[in-house]
Formats: C-alpha cells, structure tokens, sequence
C-alpha cells in the first residue's frame, strides 16, 4: 500500500509497534537529539514528540526509517520481511518508471503560507541535533528540490541544512551532488540565484527516493516506489512543484558568490570529521506547513541511522542494476549498514578469471564510486545478508597477498574518518577490492576447498530426517 | 548575555581590538532565536569579568574550550550583511 503522507505511515509504524508517542515534553535543545540517538543505538521504535518545549502546536518524529522494519512497512510489506525480501521488492517495484508526478491545484502543505518579511525560520522547532554542532540542523530529514535550467531535469536530494539566522540557511552543497553539479556549474559561474525548495516531512517513498542514488529525475522513481503518481503542487515564490502532503516547505534562493561557516555535525560516518568550513548559503523567501505539522528528523552518528540504512540499502541496489547492465554474473548485492555505506559485497554466480576486478572497476567508475571504498566478492553460495558468513568468506576465501587490490589516490567523501584532512577537503579517497572468490582454474579435485557444512556435506534423507527429528532429539524447535 | 564563537585556535582570537566576528547567542531572551548567527563589531577580552557579555569558545570540531571569554558589542548586523 502506499502512504499519502508521513501521518498514515506513522499510524501503520504504531500498529506495528514501531512507532511511539511522547506526550511528555521535550527540548529541541539537546533533548530530542539525544533521545533520537539513542533510539537508534538500540533499534528503538520511531518517536513522535507531541509537545516540544518553546514551540506549542508543533510536533516533530524522529528516526523515521532507522530499521528495515520500518522500511518494510513504508514499502508496504509486512514489518517482519527479510532484507532480501525488501531488496527484491524495492527492484521489482523500480524496474521501470512509475506513472508522472500529477500536478494538483492544492494541497495540505498550503495550510499556512508565510512569506516575505514575516518569514522566520526560528518558528520552526529545528533541533540542537548534537553537543558541539555547529547549529539547529532544520534539515536531516528533507529534500532539496531543484531545477536543471537548460533540461528542466527535476532533482531531489538530501543535502543538511543549518540554520544562521532568521531567513538564512548554510550547508554543504557539494558539487558531486547533482544539485550541487548544477548549481557550481550552471548558477555560480553566472552569478546568478538558484530557486530551490526544501521539503520536509514528505511521504516515506518520496524521502526515499531523494536517500537514495537513482537511475532516473526522484519524482518518477518514487511514484515507481509508491506505485502511484506522487501529487504535487506548485511552489509560491519559485518555480518548482513539491509534494502536496508534505509538512514544511522552505522556498528560496541558493546565493553566489557568498558563504557563510558551516558545521561542524556529527555525520553519517558515526563522527564528526569534516571542519566547519565556509558553505554555501540558502535565502529562504517562503514557508509553507500544514496544520499542527510534524517535523522530522534524523540522528547521524555511529549505526544505524536512516541515513546509513536507506543510503546503504539503495547504493548497493542500484550497484546491482549497474552491474546487471554490463552483463555481469552478478547475484546480490548488500551494502550492510554498519558499514556507513563504505562496503560493497557482491556474490556472483560463476567465477570468471578476476570477475572480482571486473566487479569493482564497474563500481569504482560508476557515479556511486563517491560514497564506497571497499569492494568484497564473493561466490554465490555465501548469504551476503548474514556477515558472519561474509567475514567467514573474507578470512578463508581472499588471498591476504594476491586477493586484495589497492586503488591509490582514488576519490572520496569529505565526512570520511580515516582520509587526511587534505584528502577530504579535496575528495580524494582510496579504495580496495576483495577477492573472495577461489580461483575457477584451480582443480576441483586437487585443489578447490570443498565447503564444509550441514547444508552441503550430508545426503539429502539425513538432513531431512535430522531436520524432522529436531525437537526429538531435544533442541527448541 | 552569552554568545559563542568557533575558532581553529585561540590565537585567532584578536584580544583587545574592535573586530567584526560572526558569534551566535545562547541566551537571547525569546529563547526560540537560541543559536542564531550575528555578525559583531566588538572588542574582546581572554578576563571573563572584563567586558558585560560572557563569550564561549568552541574548535572547528565542536570542542568547547573550558574558559570563556569577554565581549562587549559595539553593534549588530545580519550575518550575510557586508
């Protein structure tokens, strides 16, 4: 089923028990952020903080999409489905463009429209995300939607935003973002303002397509998601159209030629790694918001966060498609979220003469090649969901000599903890390929490791019948 | 009144001479505007008695630095002003 806003998909999270309400006060100072936090340190259920100190009539829900679970059910599968069911679902679902965005007269997010002079970003219940930040981050949670000026190509992207002052907003807009592609090359250079509008709180698959890296403009790709055409409506001050049921809508001018200090945050690595640097800044113009609004919020820091999750989840899915699209005999893909979306591990079906490499050039030279480092291979018969058979696979498969591949003065990602402050700034990164994979020339009768387990060292009639007589024998069923 | 600023080191601190910096307030008195972004002439001073407003310090990675700072505001414009 899909969600027509993030409300109805609240209600599914609490009648699954991922969801929770906080009738109990909370700061936006510190408060919020730590209580996020932690619900995300342990797994907790998706709060929804129903009185928040200084701004009566404001909600805001934190942790929107911190679980598979959560993902499962703004999927519209069962909370309890595997992430192999979700994977399958999420390809299936976005094999093909979805129906057009339908532009609608009106909608929800217009329910109160402050513009010009009145416009006050501190009416708005921005958190104090962690001790040390840089500022209120208004946007964890969002979509920044912007416009191609010579393709009229649509993007929505997640890229934060802190708050300077009343109608000010500073972040990073890097120019690897296709955003911030357009922006540096299209806007800056002219000097000229780029429109923009920041959504937040759209409905759960709009928020995932602008989380995720997709093959086409984020509106298609989350009707293909939602399996029904994402409404929107047309902006007030700015020629963009945003989702109709979104909470908030900030509208305004992304500025050249000025900058202002931005950070530091604790970012999707699980540290705080880049400096406060000088950022490019957001003139917002207008807000628009719904009625008794809901603002959401994500938490970065150490696993899991839906930043790592759904960046993670839909990296490797579409590492999948790309590698599908050269013909290679891939498997799955997992990017674990652990990893921070560092780690890509891919099985393949038939162990070509250095598929690995084949497997990580693909990846390495993919628009995706930014956010990774690591490539693991291995053979199909390895369940990449499950990393103790993945680190089994890593320590028994990958040669520590001649199965590692370095890739020096590679690219990066400026939040990344282990580059050089130099290396980040500039984007400059490493990467490294695993070759878990026995190589096929080896002789199957002398020389290839034969796996040893239950599954594949007993005859089909004693696996059964120890499977049958499980309990018999004693063990909890 | 207490503001804070982010600096890489202490050195950057011009001690003693009107200056322009961009400081943000930690306690304005509608508490809502906590945190934002100001840009001030002002003088400063490494006594946190010697000038009315106190003026925390933080590192570009967040660290707060144990003693504050003083400051008195000459005046006030928007922290995009020129």
């Amino acid at each position: 089923m899909a969600f027509r806003d993030n409300r109805e998909f609240f209600e599914a999270l609490l009648r699954t028990g991922d969801g929770i309400r906080v009738a109990r006060e909370v700061d936006w100072d510190l408060e919020m952020g730590a209580i996020v936090r932690r619900v995300c340190e342990m797994g907790g259920p998706a709060p929804l903080f129903e009185s928040i100190r200084d701004y009566p009539g404001w909600r805001a829900l934190g942790a929107p999409l911190a679980t598979f679970r959560r993902l499962a059910v703004a999927l519209g599968l069962p909370a309890h489905a595997s992430v192999r069911e979700i994977s399958e679902v999420y390809i299936e679902k976005t094999r093909a463009p979805g129906p057009e965005p339908k532009l609608v007269s009106t909608g929800p997010c217009k329910e109160n429209v402050v513009v010009g002079d009145e416009v006050d970003l501190f009416m708005l219940p921005a958190p104090m995300v962690h001790e040390g930040d840089g500022g209120r981050y208004l946007s964890t949670w969002h979509m920044v939607v912007s416009k191609d000026p010579d393709t009229a190509e649509v993007n929505w992207g997640m890229y934060r935003q802190m708050v300077i002052d009343e109608h000010t907003m500073v972040g990073p807009l890097l120019p690897v973002s296709d955003t911030g592609r357009v922006f540096h090359n299209k806007y800056k250079p002219k000097n000229k303002p780029m429109p923009f509008a920041t959504v937040i709180g759209a409905d759960p698959t709009s928020s995932i397509a602008a989380a995720a890296g997709v093959p086409w403009q984020e509106p298609v790709f989350a009707s293909a998601l939602s399996g029904e055409p994402v409404e929107l409506v047309k902006c007030e001050t700015v020629d963009l159209e945003v989702p109709a049921t979104a909470e908030v809508v900030l509208e305004g001018e992304i500025l050249p030629g000025k900058e202002l200090p931005e950070g530091p945050f604790g970012e999707y690595p699980g540290y705080r790694t880049s400096l406060r640097e000088p950022r490019t800044v957001y003139r917002v113009n207008a807000i628009t918001y719904r009625n008794n609004p809901i603002l959401p919020g994500a938490n970065m820091g150490v696993p899991v966060d839906e930043g790592q999750l759904l960046r993670a989840f839909t990296l490797g899915l579409e590492a999948r498609r790309i590698l599908a699209s050269q013909g290679l005999p891939v498997s799955e893909v997992f990017m674990p979220p652990c990893s921070a979306h560092h780690l890509m591990i891919v099985s393949v079906k038939s162990a070509v003469t250095n598929i690995a490499v084949q497997v990580a050039h693909a990846l390495f030279g993919s628009k995706l090649a930014p956010w990774f480092y690591y490539v693991v291979v291995v053979d199909a018969d390895v369940d990449i969901y499950n990393l103790e058979e993945v680190i089994h696979a890593i320590c028994t498969g990958c040669h520590p000599g001649r199965g590692i591949r370095i890739y020096e003065d590679d690219i990066g990602s400026f939040a990344t903890p282990f580059l050089s402050l130099e290396e980040r700034r500039q984007g400059r990164g490493a990467k490294a390929v695993f070759d878990c994979t026995f190589p096929p020339d080896w002789d199957p009768k002398t020389e290839l490791p034969i796996k040893v387990s239950f599954e594949t060292n007993y005859p089909k009639e004693v696996k059964e019948r120890v499977i049958a007589n499980w309990k018999d024998y004693g063990f909890p069923q | 009144m207490e503001f804070e600023i982010y600096v890489s080191r202490l050195e950057e601190l011009p001690v003693e001479q009107e200056c322009e910096l961009l400081i943000r307030a930690l306690t304005p008195s509608d508490r809502r505007k906590k945190y934002k972004y100001q840009k001030v002439r002002a003088l400063i001073s490494q006594q946190k008695d010697r000038y009315p407003d106190l003026l925390w310090v933080r590192f570009l990675k967040g660290q707060l630095h144990t003693d504050p700072y003083s400051i008195r505001i000459a005046n006030t414009k928007g922290a995009t002003d020129e």
